[in-house]
């Protein structure tokens, strides 16, 4: 599992787990169940046609021919709706009170994880754009960091933005109040 | 160069192509479900989860692999 390969530290406790918003993937998905309608929908078009009824007839003369076309086609679609809905479950943020953790999951063969520590977040900001991402509370979020190799992150599609941008500002503010402390009780 | 009378003799009869196309879903299947059990395996944050989505795709896709390969070799 995820957690074990991480490694968080000693006390270190999850605050927030993002994947993408669910129109992020219903948008994705929806293209790959129409790929399982599609053959569903033209038989029955064919059926119904009154032009074309001698397609329907060798559509049954060949029957085991047009299931197994069938069948392939739908394999490969479902298959397309599994990759897709993998991406969508292993690309997620993970804010922890002390970090936060990108994956991004491009590609079977391509995943990124990126973590930077909240002391080192220099800007959050969020972006909602667009009449759907509007209605429904969806947008990008980039995190820029300070330090000598400075680094931007970026996800795009995460639900309520402004609110996890937020969440991310609230929690930096307790760690930076936290570390401020500890240095006190050191001096 | 072939020329256009002869191409009939050198197609593929259509139970070899069949049977062709099958193995070589039943090799690509066979790797996508590696590569896909292994992602849900090393990077899921729920078990649960990761069961339920290998359940579901076992029982949707198995169906068809098993559908195809009736047809190859039992009924064409």
């Amino acid at each position: 599992m995820l957690f074990e390969k991480i490694e968080l530290e000693p006390s270190e406790a999850v605050i927030l787990t993002v994947r993408k918003h669910w129109f992020v993937i219903f948008s994705e998905i929806i293209g790959s169940f129409m790929m399982v309608l599609v053959p569903l929908i033209t038989i029955i078009m064919l059926a119904f046609s009154p032009t074309l009824p001698a397609a329907v007839v060798v559509l049954a003369d060949h029957f085991s021919l047009a299931a197994y076309a069938l069948s392939l086609w739908t394999l490969f679609s479902l298959m397309t709706g599994f990759m897709i809905w993998t991406h969508y479950y292993l690309d997620l943020w993970l804010i922890t009170d002390r970090r936060i953790i990108v994956i991004d999951q491009v590609r079977f063969f391509n995943r990124k994880v990126s973590s930077f520590r909240l002391e080192r977040l220099q800007d959050v900001k969020a972006t909602v754009d667009g009449i759907i991402p509007t209605f429904l509370n969806f947008g990008t979020l980039h995190a820029h960091t300070a330090g000598n190799n400075e680094e931007n992150f970026t996800s795009t599609g995460l639900p309520d933005p402004r609110g996890l941008q937020a969440t991310i500002q609230k929690a930096t503010d307790e760690r930076l109040r936290q570390l401020s402390t500890m240095t006190q009780i050191g001096e | 160069m072939v020329p256009l009378s002869e191409l009939s003799e050198l197609t593929i009869p259509l139970h070899t192509a069949l049977t062709l196309v099958f193995y070589l879903v039943v090799a690509g299947y066979t790797i996508f479900t590696f590569i896909m059990y292994y992602h849900w395996n090393e990077y899921s944050l729920d078990n649960k989860v990761s069961r339920i989505t290998l359940i579901f795709y076992f029982l949707t896709t198995l169906p068809l692999v098993i559908c195809m390969g009736l047809i190859t070799f039992f009924i064409l």
